[in-house]
């Protein structure tokens, strides 16, 4: 536990640097002259620390991210219904967003089943539904139909998402995903991706708030879920 | 190998107590079109040498392999296995993000009732399994991660060769 919170402390950090930032967002009066506005940003930040501090101990397997930790970049993409999709498929809904690719026989599909389990259960409890969005790190294989046939096999309502390689691969690396490729000499076709494991908890703001660490489980991923939209809402 | 297989001939009775155990068999269904499946069980060395798996090959799908899957560094990576070594005495389960059967180039789809037959070449001697196609969602333990796994080899006692159709029910 006590690992995990060394990092939102870190960027915590950071928040008060960019402390000017946030106080133009959120304070509506100009800042003084005689260094009030400074102490006002101070105080404002060390509570949003103490809040998201507070938050954190209370999630299971996620780190919890500040507000301004990073925002999707634009990208344009295509879904696996073959419509383009860019950074507006975040907006006014939390986003469950992970990568992986059809030719993974193991963490892919179980963290699909696992999410549709996930889905089920929050929309039986009526709570605040969460769009889940899958990207192929693997585009080439990844076609759109295939995309659809494999991420509409868990849940029609998911969505996938593909699209030029140099678009994906500048969409993952603005998110900080990292896909890496290894030949198979004996098998072209057969190659394998390795590729960030973690899933990424989008605002209705298009901001990354929060990271789901593997292994992936419904409940945890619930009982995560829950708290951070409770909490950040 | 020539070890065990000597002491197979010169006590049969002995060593059939302590040949590998499997339990749990299944491949999890993938989506249509999916040219790649993940085949898991259970494996339990009962005996006093360390079990070592070596390959793995199958008559209904051209490309299988041992691998393992793995998080490093928040990175799921894959790899091929020359051997997989399960200690004397011990249990390992084949699961989701650990070890699996990999199968590849598959040519139609796996539905849920299709079996599979896979051999696994060991120390111990060839290991005929059949992993019955389950769906997502229904195998024993998936997603379940750690909860599971105080029920192994109950009733396989009568040695390997045996896939467990019974999981997904009771469970």
């Amino acid at each position: 536990m006590k690992p995990r919170l060394v990092i939102p402390i870190a960027v915590g950090a950071a928040i008060g640097i960019s402390a000017g930032v946030l106080v133009a967002r959120h304070n509506s009066s100009p800042p003084n002259d005689d260094g009030t506005g400074e102490q006002i940003t101070e105080a404002s930040s060390a509570a949003d620390e103490t809040e998201l501090a507070a938050l954190q101990t209370r999630l299971q397997n996620t780190l919890v991210l500040p507000e301004d930790f990073r925002e999707v970049p634009a990208f344009s993409l295509v879904g696996k219904d073959g419509s383009a999709v860019d950074e507006t498929l975040f907006d006014g809904r939390w986003t469950m967003t992970f990568f992986g690719y059809t030719h993974c026989p193991d963490v892919c599909p179980i963290t699909l089943q696992v999410m549709k389990e996930v889905v089920a259960e929050l929309q039986s409890d009526e709570a605040d539904p969460m769009q889940v969005a899958f990207f192929t790190v693997d585009p080439k294989r990844d076609t759109q139909e295939r995309m659809n046939e494999y991420v509409g096999f868990f849940d029609p309502s998911f969505r996938g998402v593909t699209g030029e390689l140099t678009n994906v691969l500048d969409f993952t690396r603005g998110l900080g995903i990292v896909a890496a490729f290894t030949a198979n000499d004996d098998d072209p076709e057969n190659y394998l991706v390795d590729h960030t494991a973690s899933m990424l908890l989008i605002d209705p703001q298009g901001r990354v708030r929060a990271k789901f660490n593997p292994p992936h489980e419904a409940a945890t991923i619930l009982a995560d879920y829950r708290e951070i939209v409770t909490a950040l809402n | 190998m020539k070890y065990a297989l000597t002491a197979l001939l010169l006590l049969p009775s002995i060593a059939l107590a302590e040949l590998p155990v499997i339990s749990d068999a299944r491949i999890v269904q993938p989506p249509p079109g999916t040219p790649v499946a993940g085949g898991f069980f259970t494996v339990t060395n009962p005996g006093d040498e360390d079990l070592v798996l070596t390959s793995v090959s199958s008559e209904d799908i051209a490309k299988v392999e041992l691998h393992l899957s793995a998080v490093i560094d928040d990175v799921a990576t894959m790899k091929e296995q020359d051997e997989i070594v399960i200690p004397a005495g011990t249990t390992l389960e084949f699961k989701h993000g650990s070890y699996h059967v990999m199968f590849m180039g598959l040519e139609s789809n796996l539905d849920p009732g299709d079996e599979v037959s896979i051999t696994i070449e060991s120390s111990a001697g060839p290991i005929p399994i059949i992993l019955p196609v389950v769906a997502p969602g229904e195998a024993h333990g998936e997603g379940h991660g750690e909860a599971h796994g105080q029920a192994h080899g109950e009733g396989h006692s009568e040695g390997h060769g045996h896939g467990d159709n019974s999981h997904g029910d009771s469970n």
